[in-house]
């Protein structure tokens, strides 16, 4: 992406020259996690930050949800440095998505109680998202109860349910088996395609950040610096069980695939 | 031919019957064996008034069901158990609670916790008995002592080693600080919260008894007192006896909170 700085400010995630460095056991600063990355995310795009493990890519998207704090430079979202907790943005962490002593129902339920919606606005509510995941007929499970995947989706419904324009994804469907992920890929994609809400998509599989993504931001290896911002012009709505034959795929796949490679030949 | 088969399935049935019996009796025998074994040696090897006889016990047991006062005794006892344990449990999970989210707190609270807790409640027993006498309120510290210590850190340790992944998640969507203690803080750490509660049930009525037996005016302490005092060995079966419907009581009411409060967890099994 071709940094258009001035006319593009108003893009609703701005990162300015963010430098993250963690302190090591003393205290003193110790690993440099991120640095100088400078990224403008404007609306409606779904973005994917790409990179070998331990990239940073996971401290940058806590940086954006307001969990970490930057040690340099600042984030912006729609217009605000980002100080604290940001409460604008849905936030998908990695690992378990739903609360545990929550049934199925109350999880989706769960920002609309916060956010103070009625009942009978929260029911009708939950009710249609339970259905557009398909979970229609396990409202009153815990997670225990449910599959992997159904706790993914039910994840993802209880990030969408309210309609924020930021949705911020930390490796969502890491530990799933091959063939939920493309299905979770898919109902994703689906349900993004609704809204075209911001997506900020953190993964280290490849065809995933390609299949899914509008931008694939590549990070190096640590200190995580972006090493390449590339464009997906996939058209949409794109099929990920076929996304191997769609157009530009190939050109887009190998380019990511280099960068990559080259980023990963570098430790030898 | 039909006859043979039908004769056949009679046979299989009934084996069956039996294997069906035998199974659910098996759990039983070791208690039949060793009651049947301590009655007949109370009848023919040794003194049945050192070690008492498991007839006379239940007899006795049956008997002082029907009369006041081993209920009054017991009434006295789980009181003492109920105050100083509720009295334990919520001071001690307030307090391990404050100390986990609270590093000033921490600072001056944990050290004394720790120093006190060396000290073996079952020693200072006399001494709480010196300062609240002889009556219930001695045996009520003495239980809620004890109970302090497992529910403080029960709790500590919970809220030390909660997912904090949770606690973010609700906090983006905005949750106010006391939405986050009912909705992700207390469910997190009421496993922990149960434990504490179920293994200081047992803990409760050690220092009740122990309380009623260095001083007091009733209970089921005393009664066992009483009983040894007067070489009445079945009388003290019997208190102990009476003890253990007691714990059973609570550790079933325990066991019913468990099982509503922590329905959410995982039905399995390791092994």
């Amino acid at each position: 992406m071709a940094r258009e700085a001035l006319d593009m400010t108003d893009a609703p995630i701005l990162i300015r020259n963010v430098r993250k460095v963690f302190p090591d056991a003393d205290g003193n600063p110790g690993v440099v996690a991120l640095e100088t990355i400078d990224l403008e995310i404007p609306a409606h795009s779904f973005v994917s930050f790409l990179g070998p493990s331990g990239c940073g890519k996971t401290t940058l998207l806590r940086m954006i949800a307001g969990i970490e704090q930057p040690s340099e430079g600042e984030i912006i979202c729609k217009g605000r440095a980002v100080t604290r907790i940001n409460t604008h943005v849905a936030y998908v962490p990695q690992g378990r998505g739903l609360f545990p002593w929550m049934t199925l129902r109350t999880n989706i339920e769960f920002p609309l109680r916060i956010a103070r919606v009625p009942p009978r606005e929260r029911g009708r509510r939950v009710a249609e998202w339970t259905r557009k995941v398909g979970l229609d007929g396990f409202e009153e499970s815990y997670p225990w109860q449910l599959s992997g995947g159904m706790e993914k989706r039910g994840a993802l419904a209880r990030a969408l349910i309210g309609d924020l324009d930021i949705v911020l994804m930390d490796e969502p469907f890491g530990p799933l088996d091959a063939q939920t992920r493309l299905m979770l890929q898919g109902d994703l994609l689906r349900l993004w395609s609704e809204k075209r809400n911001i997506v900020v998509f953190v993964t280290h599989d490849l065809v995933e950040a390609v299949a899914l993504s509008d931008i694939v931001v590549i990070l190096s290896r640590r200190p995580g610096r972006i090493k390449k911002t590339i464009r997906v012009p996939i058209a949409r709505p794109r099929n990920v069980l076929e996304i191997f034959h769609a157009e530009h795929f190939n050109d887009v796949y190998d380019e990511v695939r280099e960068t990559m490679h080259e980023e990963l030949s570098v430790v030898q | 031919m039909t006859v043979a088969v039908a004769a056949g399935n009679a046979r299989r049935e009934w084996r069956k019957r039996l294997a069906r019996c035998t199974r659910l009796l098996r759990p039983v025998l070791p208690a039949v064996v060793l009651l049947g074994g301590w009655e007949l040696g109370a009848v023919y090897l040794f003194d049945a008034s050192l070690f008492g006889q498991p007839s006379a016990i239940i007899e006795r047991c049956i008997r002082y069901a029907g009369e006041t006062r081993i209920w009054y005794d017991a009434w006295v006892t789980f009181s003492e158990i109920v105050a100083g344990y509720a009295i334990g449990v919520v001071v001690g999970g307030l307090l391990g609670y404050l100390v986990a989210i609270s590093d000033g707190i921490a600072r001056v609270v944990e050290p004394y916790v720790l120093i006190l807790n060396a000290v073996p409640k079952v020693a200072i027993a006399p001494l709480l008995i010196v300062i609240f006498g002889i009556g219930m309120a001695s045996k009520v510290a003495i239980v809620a002592s004890m109970v302090f210590f497992l529910m403080f850190y029960a709790v500590f340790v919970g809220l030390r080693t909660i997912e904090a992944d949770f606690i973010y998640q609700a906090r983006i969507m905005g949750v106010s600080r006391l939405g986050e203690i009912r909705f992700v803080v207390l469910p997190a750490i009421m496993p922990n919260v149960l434990v504490g509660m179920k293994s200081s049930a047992a803990s409760a009525v050690i220092g009740a008894v122990i309380g009623e037996i260095i001083a007091a005016q009733a209970g089921l302490g005393y009664f066992i007192l009483d009983a040894s005092g007067a070489f009445n060995v079945n009388d003290v079966w019997v208190g102990v006896i009476y003890l253990m419907l007691l714990l059973f009581v609570m550790t079933g009411v325990i066991g019913a909170i468990e099982r509503h409060v922590l329905r959410w967890l995982p039905k399995r099994r390791i092994g």
